[in-house]
């Protein structure tokens, strides 16, 4: 007799008559596990900001916050979207700037970071050009989850860094994110790339984002990679140097 | 003088840890945040808390690992625990681990929090 409380995850897709396939619905359960933090924290800030206790310089800093964190659900209900498109759709590669590409996602993610008292910084590029071939939409996506992962899984010791690293000889680039915390297991790794899925060393992490960011890397033709260190993990992304780098 | 209920709060989730640890001054308690299980463990170990809030999904170490922890000492096992999670949890499966409420992150409002704490203190 199975309890009424916690079900194993294994078990979840047998409820409710009809059975869905197990790839299915731990993605599913993924995703609303990762979609439940952010509309569970948006909720708790517009209460407080209901609170007349509350200065008004604060609620309006409350409501700054229930913003960003509803920015950051929404990108990742429209990213979870675009996963499902990417065998129909065509996502055509371009040549990008990924130095310039970073530092707008830098400026973008730092008034989040700001508000969990962290920081993110971009290491100056010592490469005159970072060209790469990618989808603009999609290479942002990666590089804003690894950078998110960095924040909400990450600990405080350190900012979190994302830097560039060329490889011309391999005639590709590399986007690395670097952050501090728990270290990640080899096996959270792999079942985090394979499908989404909980990640015992970083339980609060359902795997969705590093998931996605798989999947757009292979539909632009790179890959994703992990270093570990002991204090923590650097996530990054490879992508074809673009051919046109003389041109431009 | 009475000196203020001490609450050990447990929760990795910076901005919300924020509001429940305002909730909680704002009624008068004394609350120490903790990020993780580990850090949680030394800081009740430093000064024995009166109520422990606890998430269960937590970095490295979840809360289960770390209520089978406080139910290895005698001093910590009599603490009362609050799970604070969105996770569904039955109560009378970890009651056995000194659990007296759970509160539903995903339902609650924060002056159930101060509810819970007022029950669980009595």
């Amino acid at each position: 007799m199975k309890s009424e409380g916690l079900l194993p995850i294994g078990d979840i897709h047998q409820c409710g008559g009809e059975a869905l396939p197990a790839s299915m619905s731990s993605s599913l359960i993924a995703a609303a596990h990762e979609l439940k933090s952010p509309l569970v924290l948006i909720r708790q800030l517009i209460f407080a900001a209901q609170d007349d206790r509350y200065s008004e310089a604060e609620r309006t800093r409350l409501l700054t916050q229930a913003s960003l964190i509803a920015d950051r659900g929404l990108r990742l209900t429209t990213d979870l979207t675009r996963t499902a498109l990417l065998e129909r759709s065509l996502f055509v590669t371009e040549p990008i700037n990924a130095q310039q590409l970073c530092e707008q996602i830098v400026r973008e993610m730092a008034p989040l970071y700001e508000q969990y008292g962290r920081t993110i910084t971009l290491s100056a590029s010592r490469h005159t050009s970072s060209i790469v071939l990618a989808h603009r939409e999609l290479l942002s996506s990666v590089v804003y989850h690894f950078a998110d992962n960095a924040l909400h899984y990450g600990d405080d010791t350190g900012p979190v860094k994302v830097s560039l690293r060329m490889h011309p000889s391999r005639g590709n680039l590399q986007i690395h994110v670097r952050d501090y915390g728990p270290r990640l297991s080899l096996q959270d790794w792999r079942a985090a790339r394979a499908a989404s899925r909980a990640l015992p060393t970083r339980p609060h992490a359902s795997g969705l984002g590093l998931s996605i960011a798989e999947q757009f890397s292979r539909a632009m033709g790179g890959s994703i990679g992990l270093t570990r260190h002991r204090d923590g993990a650097t996530f990054y992304i490879e992508l074809p140097l673009s051919q046109q780098l003389s041109l431009l | 003088m009475t000196h203020a209920l001490a609450i050990e709060l447990v929760e990795d989730d910076t901005l919300l840890a924020r509001q429940f640890v305002t909730t909680l001054q704002r009624e008068g308690y004394s609350v120490h945040h903790s990020h993780h299980a580990k850090e949680a463990m030394i800081a009740i170990d430093e000064n024995l808390p009166d109520v422990i809030i606890l998430d269960v999904l937590l970095p490295a170490t979840t809360g289960f690992a770390l209520l089978h922890e406080l139910q290895s000492y005698d001093d910590t096992r009599v603490i009362p625990v609050i799970i604070c999670s969105s996770v569904a949890i039955d109560l009378k499966e970890v009651a056995i681990y000194g659990v007296k409420r759970i509160v539903d992150k995903a339902t609650m409002h924060p002056n159930d929090l101060v509810a819970a704490v007022r029950a669980v203190a009595l």
